[in-house]
């Protein structure tokens, strides 16, 4: 046995290290506690820690990378079993998750020098703790983390949807200061500053086993509690407990949880157990028979550490005096032969045994072997499934097959990620490394605008390209709306402007600029709004002015309503592009004894100087809208005047409606929808010459004091409204009532806000909800109000028919209902979609869905289900079914 | 956790005169884009016994900011030395770089300055007043002090939260004479 105190391993100033983890795959070791201002995590090289002549050789680096990212002191870190990720947790009450990242060494800001050999970031901070979190756990199969918080609580994490949460274990009443899953993945097993000890079931996350009688003498003079589960499942030791007036650690027998035996020995309250994660053996010399045993360390405020065999009744080995304060983490490398051990006092401590006094470990096989005798069965260690649950059993051989599919991709992509070894001089990444098409490419640019303040504003450049994240794939916006460009613009660019073609197509909604602005009275706001246009590169300002039609054989994307009816002055001349033509409007043109006319001109180009149709209404015209089609422009004596573009003839005659209309709009085909000033919505077809919608009232809408502040017409050729207040409503003909597509300040809307986030903003529905508020999702709710939501989603999506926002929140219901149920309603989605299965003569019902096939949605819900094991009779009953109607 | 962390800074045209603007290379990196822009102050401080002379060089907005490393220069204009106290022009002081994310500092970074007068003979009898023109100021770059402050990163309380209110449709306004019936 050897043992070191390596000196380089430290934080500064000797602040306390409080906790300490060896990677699996060996290598590199964690510490973390406190350094510079807040917390530290320090990962270190193991060879120089292992070895004195790699401490020497100053070619091998020491210290692989520095994290100061916690603000306050680093309580826990620990790696996750595979090893590719590494879990911290802090005062500040986060949970961070780390991973190695392919950019190589840096400096590290502000340390004076110090190089980061390797990049680990921060991927995920786990913010739902209302404490300290004191210690944490992976799960044997990598699947969950647990941590262990002040607050009282365990939150259990699903580490492939982090920061989704599997489950908040609240019981303790007291500060838990420990957590450890049991290897063979039925429970988990937390301390308390309560004194008491708690089992949870994995399978329903509740309570199997509160464990008092040990602890009722403990008074909470340690920080923590960390108590460990033996690699066989057979026991679970605790930390601090109390057994005739002295510190022991409990031992809890998994079989009805008896605590007849303890580990004695040590002064003051043990602080840490940490079982070696090998099960081992021993050779008995002229006995045939081997022993099999566990290994445990374990750390006291007396300043020691004890390792102790299961099969001895004495401790293997106990160092007293190996720190000059209390113990507070344990660490076993995989190979069960290194312990490290941190303490307050700033050092770490690594003891080094041979196998001969620790045993030979057993085989993954024999370990298998030796699970499978215990506990019937064997392991499903690896799975990489959120939905694992350690009693499940596959009853299909097609779901086998499916779950082995889904191991080996895993493991697959384990194996990629997994390959870091450190060599001798600089460890080389293989991780992750930025693919070459990224290399960062700065532009040498930085945009620089000056805001109303005076202030300057700066857009960085941009140095390394972020992959788009899968929000983005939702199939193509239809939809397109300008968010930023008109608001922040600034009226002198000092700098270089960088802009490219894309930035311009997307501005492709803004309207009308009036060009002529003949009216001596012209108002500030009219001027502004030129000076804003000329600024503009010329060829922008085609894009700027496309309002009904792009050129070419484009579909028409948005209607748009070109005259504020309300401020237009008379006697002024508006023009309005519609694609390549341009339309100008004149009000008061010719003042005759009656009254003035208004004069609608139909250019050719934009250039052109004679109109190519002309035509004079005898009353001001207050808004007006172009499609390919059509012109309509209605008038202060409420007449709506519908002409043909090519030729400027009169559609229809003069429609008389009963008020001043307030905005008209029309539809890429021959739709034309008119609000009016007292809030009544007229709809026309006008080829057929048919009312679609008469005198439909919105003013129920209005509660609130809100205003209308959009109408449009859909894809779908149906009327949507907007208010300011960011509810948006949709009118059905059919049903010949409104339907709400969006209320920000309705309660289920605020409860699932944040999830309407995750849709690229670009969609029907998503831009209608762009005011949905982005409240974090309050656990406190019930499941089933997290279901209405994305019920609602599903329900409007198909209103508006978006196709790709129907798929993503039907596959969003389905995914929560596997996790929370009811079973009833997933079988309702299944059974939609699979249509009747024995059609009845003539019925025929169809088999698509908002254009999608239903066919294939079942597929992809059926995959979904695949995954989740706890659903497998489900998947079988309906994949069959499919089966059959698939031919 | 921050959503912004600090990867470096070059201090950049160090040494130099006294009169040249500061120029500070930043980058830095967020880990989710970030709603609003960050601001960023650059402060000299004037003399160490009292903030009442601590002048701000300049301030600006940067944004917008997606997720990602960026990197842009911020110069100012140095100081205005009327406002530095005579016994505190010559010698060592600093210059803070501090960064605000909806008006709450999360981090602040400050660098010793040495102003010096290039000519020893000036620099063993310095003048009265300051000629500053002839000082040199040097930016000890090697050693930035880097303090970080934790702060609400997330948007404000729901009750607080007032809703934007963006049109649907940009161009139609607002159809404000429509009364509630």
């Amino acid at each position: 046995m050897i043992i070191v105190k390596p000196q380089f391993v430290r934080h500064e100033d000797g602040k306390p290290i409080f906790s300490v983890d060896i990677h699996p795959k060996g290598g590199r070791v964690a510490t973390g506690g406190q350094g510079g201002q807040g917390g530290r995590i320090v990962i270190w090289n193991m060879n120089p820690i292992l070895n004195e002549a790699d401490e020497n050789d100053e070619n091998v680096p020491k210290q692989l990378c520095q994290m100061d990212n916690h603000l306050a002191c680093v309580n826990v870190v620990r790696w996750s079993c595979q090893g590719h990720l590494l879990a911290s947790g802090g005062d500040d009450k986060l949970v961070m998750i780390w991973k190695l990242t392919g950019e190589g060494s840096s400096t590290v800001f502000g340390s004076g020098g110090k190089v980061n050999v390797e990049t680990w970031k921060c991927t995920q901070t786990l913010n739902s703790h209302n404490g300290d979190v004191l210690d944490l756990a992976w799960a044997p199969h990598d699947g969950w983390l647990a941590s262990a918080s002040v607050d009282n609580t365990v939150i259990i994490w699903n580490t492939q949807k982090f920061p989704e949460k599997v489950a908040v274990l609240k019981g303790h009443t007291g500060m838990v200061k420990g957590v450890t899953w049991d290897p063979v993945g039925k429970y988990i097993a937390s301390q308390s500053d309560d004194k008491s000890l708690r089992v949870w079931r994995t399978a329903d996350w509740q309570q199997q086993e509160v464990v008092t009688e040990s602890f009722e003498d403990c008074s909470a003079t340690t920080h923590v509690l960390r108590l460990s589960w033996s690699p066989d499942g057979q026991y679970l030791v605790s930390a601090h407990a109390m057994n005739g007036g002295g510190p022991t650690a409990q031992i809890i027998e998994r079989d009805g949880w008896k605590q007849d035996k303890d580990f004695v020995g040590h002064r003051k309250a043990v602080t840490c157990v940490r079982f070696n994660s090998n099960i081992l053996k021993k050779i008995t010399p002229g006995s045939p028979k081997t022993q099999q045993y566990c290994c445990c360390a374990m750390g006291s405020r007396d300043r020691s550490v004890s390792v102790w065999l299961t099969s001895l009744k004495r401790p293997l080995v106990v160092i007293k005096d190996l720190f000059d304060d209390s113990v507070l983490d344990i660490s076993w490398s995989s190979n069960g032969l290194h312990v490290m051990a941190c303490s307050w006092d700033g050092t770490v401590a690594c003891i080094m045994f041979d196998k001969n006094s620790i045993g030979i470990t057993l085989s993954e096989s024999e370990k298998d072997s030796l699970y499978e005798r215990m506990y019937g069965k064997s392991l499903q260690r690896n799975l990489m499934n959120s939905s694992f649950v350690g009693s499940q059993i596959i009853e299909n051989p097609e779901l086998l097959s499916a779950m082995d599919e889904l191991n080996d991709n895993n493991k697959q992509k384990e194996e990629d990620r997994i390959t870091i070894d450190i060599p001798k001089v600089v460890p080389q990444i293989q991780l992750e490394s930025p693919k070459p098409g990224n290399v960062l490419a700065p532009v040498n640019q930085q945009v620089e605008t000056r805001l109303p303040s005076g202030k300057r504003r700066i857009t960085p450049m941009c140095l390394k390209p972020v992959p788009s994240t899968p929000t983005n794939s939702l199939e193509v916006p239809t939809v397109q709306n300008n968010t930023s460009f008109s608001s922040s613009s600034p009226s002198k660019s000092k700098i270089v402007v960088v802009k490219d073609d894309t930035q311009l197509s997307t501005i492709s909604s803004r309207a009308t600029t009036p060009v002529q602005a003949i009216a001596a009275s012209s108002a500030v706001q009219q001027v502004q709004r030129t000076q804003l246009a000329m600024a503009r590169p010329p060829g922008a300002q085609i894009t700027q002015l496309t309002c009904c039609e792009v050129p070419g054989d484009q579909p028409i994307i948005q209607f748009v309503n070109v005259l504020d009816p309300q401020k237009m002055p008379p006697g002024q001349t508006v023009t309005k592009l519609n694609g390549v033509m341009k339309i100008q409007i004149t009000n008061a043109c010719v003042t005759t004894p009656k009254g003035k006319l208004a004069r609608i001109e139909m250019f050719k180009t934009v250039d052109d100087k004679s109109p190519m149709w002309e035509t004079y209404l005898g009353s001001q015209i207050k808004c007006v809208s172009s499609s390919r089609k059509y012109v309509v422009a209605c008038c202060e004596d409420f007449s709506v005047n519908i002409y043909k573009v090519n030729s400027g003839a009169r559609a229809l005659p003069p429609l008389l409606i009963e008020d001043t209309a307030a905005a008209v709009c029309q539809s890429d085909t021959d739709k034309c929808l008119v609000l009016t000033k007292t809030g009544l919505l007229h709809m026309w077809k006008i080829d057929t010459q048919t009312s679609l919608l008469n005198r439909v009232s919105l003013r129920n809408l209005l509660t609130n004091k809100a205003s209308v502040s959009g109408c449009s017409i859909s894809s779908t050729n149906m009327p949507i409204v907007t208010l300011s207040d960011g509810r948006a409503y949709t009118y059905n003909l059919d049903l010949q009532t409104w339907i709400a597509l969006s209320n920000p300040l309705d309660p289920i809307s605020r409860s699932g806000g944040i999830l309407a986030r995750s849709v690229a903003p670009t969609l029907p529905l998503a831009s209608l909800q762009r005011q949905m508020p982005v409240v974090a999702s309050n656990d406190s709710l019930p499941h089933s109000v997290k279901l209405s939501f994305l019920e609602c989603q599903v329900a409007s999506s198909i209103v508006l028919q978006s196709s790709g926002e129907f798929k993503h929140w039907l596959l969003a219901t389905v995914n929560h209902l596997l996790e929370k149920g009811p079973e009833v309603r997933i079988r309702h989605i299944l059974d939609d979609l699979l249509g009747p299965t024995h059609q009845s003569g003539r019925t025929t019902t169809s088999n698509f869905i908002v254009g999608l096939s239903k066919k294939t949605l079942l597929k992809e819900v059926l995959d979904v289900i695949k995954t989740k094991l706890p659903w497998q009779r489900l998947y079988k009953e309906y994949a069959e079914q499919f089966a059959l109607t698939s031919f | 956790m921050a959503k912004v962390q600090l990867c470096n800074i070059t201090v950049m045209d160090n040494p130099s005169p006294f009169s040249n603007p500061f120029q500070f290379e930043i980058t830095f990196e967020c880990i989710e884009e970030l709603k609003e822009d960050l601001e960023w102050k650059m402060i000299y401080v004037g003399s160490a016994e009292s903030e009442e002379h601590d002048q701000v060089l300049d301030s600006v907005f940067v944004g917008p900011i997606p997720e990602g490393k960026h990197m842009f220069m911020f110069q100012a204009e140095p100081p205005n030395v009327a406002r530095i106290p005579e016994n505190d022009a010559i010698g060592v002081t600093v210059v803070l770089l501090t960064c605000l994310y909806k008006n709450q500092e999360f981090i602040r970074v400050g660098y010793f300055i040495n102003n010096e007068y290039a000519d020893p003979e000036m620099r063993e009898n310095p003048p009265s007043p300051p000629q500053f023109d002839q000082v040199t100021r040097n930016i000890l770059a090697s050693e930035p002090r880097v303090t970080r402050f934790k702060i609400n990163w997330e948007d404000p309380t729901p009750a607080a939260e007032t809703p934007i209110i963006t049109g649907f449709n940009e161009n139609s306004n607002s159809i404000s004479t429509m009364e509630c019936a």
